[in-house]
């Protein structure tokens, strides 16, 4: 018998699989109704009902769906994470969306738009919209705002009597798909600099963007994948033992042993990374210039707005094993190389100083 | 067998191409165009490249050669009668031909030679590609073995980018009163240039 089952709470985009389920039937439900006859039935404040259901259903399940939505999961191979903040901005669109959707209803029935496609589309780029709150994935995040965006197009070009309306919707769509030409030109750039359009994965190449963005980095389950000696071998050859980075109080051994990532990083076999390897080396160079000479390297130093800013010795140095962390990834562990670096997220820095500084 | 439909489809892309230029009706160009684009695809399936002839069909096919129709199509060009005989430009034009067919046979001649084991009788040149024995996929089944499985989400999401995109034009330009929408066949096909009106100024 089966052994294991999918549960729901594993099922991140229920409220988005629903919400697309039953746009299909009220869009049969509609054809069916309206052009059966030849008398064209007007079903247009019916529809309207039907859409504001669904997306006050859509919200109740997804409130009840996401009550444990502490639980942070990432589904559909890393393509959909599904957190606290698509949580809370899913809330607000199907709110809103359904009020608004209540709102014009009436004004529908004024303006005479009889045509019951106007919620099918406003409910399909709805949808478009909830996926891209979830999306954690260059691809999938284009696919949902193409959807929501041709939504869009045809909406502004609604009103067949209407000449500014035919413009209006011409302008948005050219502008549109331009605009979607470009997304995709810098996507292809981010994908041949990284080799993944993982969110997660930019997340941990470019950490070093913001110098001390220690905050939202933590090491203790990623070193656990790792191979501990592998590790220590590293730190052996570059002349750090197990007492490791507690040593390393002075700027000039921190350049020392930036230097010597430097002529790891220019080796064959990280030929690939040098673009991401050499931008954060050069970064953590001159980081190394900024420390001020301190004997208390526990906390962050706050600085006025007229000076440059300084990072403390101990960020340095987790910036360093940071480096580390990716080279090793890189040299030794071809084969997973940038899918396993959402884990990368998961260490908290008391375990570093743990394991490597007795 | 493959290297019959090779030299099929090799034919009809040349004969195409060159029908491309000779035809008076741009229309008539395009759509030898687009044959070009279908036999040079089919040749790409029959060397085992699947994703390239894919792309094929839907770029070239269905992207580059539909914007060329309908730039056509609304530039209204009439037909276009050339008065000079072709005859006059048989020198000059030969001078080019030559000197083009120089540059391709000279590359190919530098690249290529001439194998005395092909057509021989006592040396077998059947080699057997042993690994493909053992695993073996076609370019296709990989590409579905991907997309259907780690990307389906995405796959799921531009069926539903397609739903949209036959909606909305029937939306748009859908029109059920049927005043204004009478089409009678008969009088369209039954017009002559003797009944029509032709306006001279």
């Amino acid at each position: 018998m089966i052994s294991t089952v999918i549960t729901l709470k594993e099922m991140t985009l229920f409220p988005e699989l629903f919400l697309g389920i039953s746009i299909i039937y009220i869009f049969i439900y509609g054809t069916f109704i309206s052009y059966s006859t030849n008398q064209y039935p007007l079903i247009q404040s019916q529809v309207c009902h039907l859409g504001i259901l669904t997306l006050v259903l859509v919200f109740i399940l997804l409130i009840s769906d996401n009550l444990l939505f502490f639980e942070e999961q990432s589904t559909f191979n890393d393509s959909i994470s599904s957190d606290f903040l698509s949580f809370c901005s899913k809330l607000f669109i199907l709110f809103f969306s359904s009020v608004s959707l209540l709102i014009i209803k009436q004004n529908l029935i004024d303006q005479k738009i009889n045509n019951f496609e106007y919620i099918i589309i406003l409910l399909l780029s709805i949808l478009g919209m909830l996926i891209l709150c979830s999306a954690n994935d260059l691809v999938t995040a284009y696919l949902a705002i193409e959807l929501q965006t041709l939504a869009f197009y045809t909406l502004a070009a609604f009103k067949k009597n209407s000449a500014f309306s035919a413009e209006a919707g011409l302008k948005y769509f050219v502008l549109g798909s331009l605009a979607s030409g470009f997304f995709l030109f810098g996507s292809s750039f981010l994908y041949g600099i990284t080799g993944s359009t993982n969110f997660e994965d930019f997340k941990d190449l470019f950490f070093w963007v913001v110098p001390g963005s220690i905050a939202y980095m933590n090491f203790e389950k990623f070193l656990a994948t790792l191979n501990k000696e592998i590790y220590l071998q590293i730190f052996s050859d570059l002349g750090c033992s197990n007492e490791g980075f507690a040593n390393l109080l002075n700027n000039q051994d921190l350049a020392i042993v930036l230097q010597q990532i430097q002529h790891e990083i220019y080796s064959n076999e990280t030929k690939a990374y040098y673009a991401i390897l050499n931008e954060a080396l050069i970064t953590e160079l001159n980081s190394v210039n900024n420390i001020p000479a301190i004997s208390d390297n526990y906390s962050l130093k706050f600085t006025d707005h007229n000076e440059t800013p300084s990072i403390s010795i101990i960020e340095c140095q987790q910036n360093i094993l940071k480096l580390f962390v990716l080279l090793d990834i890189i040299k030794f562990e071809k084969e997973l190389q940038l899918t396993h670096l959402h884990n990368l997220a998961m260490y908290s820095d008391n375990d570093i100083r743990d394991m490597f500084c007795r | 067998m493959i290297n019959l439909l090779l030299a099929f489809f090799s034919i009809i892309s040349i004969i195409s191409a060159y029908m491309i230029i000779l035809s008076v009706n741009s229309v008539y160009s395009i759509l030898y165009m687009l044959l070009v684009f279908l036999s040079s695809s089919s040749i790409l399936f029959l060397l085992e490249c699947e994703f390239i002839a894919l792309m094929f069909l839907i770029v070239y096919i269905g992207a580059i050669a539909i914007l060329f129709l309908f730039i056509v199509m609304m530039l209204d060009l009439k037909f276009a009668t050339i008065k000079t005989s072709i005859f006059k430009y048989v020198p000059f034009a030969f001078i080019v031909g030559i000197v083009l067919l120089f540059e391709i046979l000279n590359i190919i001649y530098q690249n290529f030679t001439f194998t005395p084991y092909v057509n021989s009788e006592i040396f077998n040149n059947n080699y057997i590609n042993w690994f493909d024995k053992i695993d073996y996929i076609t370019e296709l089944e990989a590409v579905g073995q991907v997309l259907y499985t780690h990307y389906v989400l995405q796959f799921l999401i531009a069926g539903y980018i397609l739903l949209l995109a036959v909606l909305c034009p029937v939306i748009l330009v859908l029109n059920t009163n049927k005043q204004v929408q009478s089409q009678i066949f008969f009088k369209q096909l039954s017009r002559n240039y003797k009944n029509a009106i032709i306006k001279i100024n």
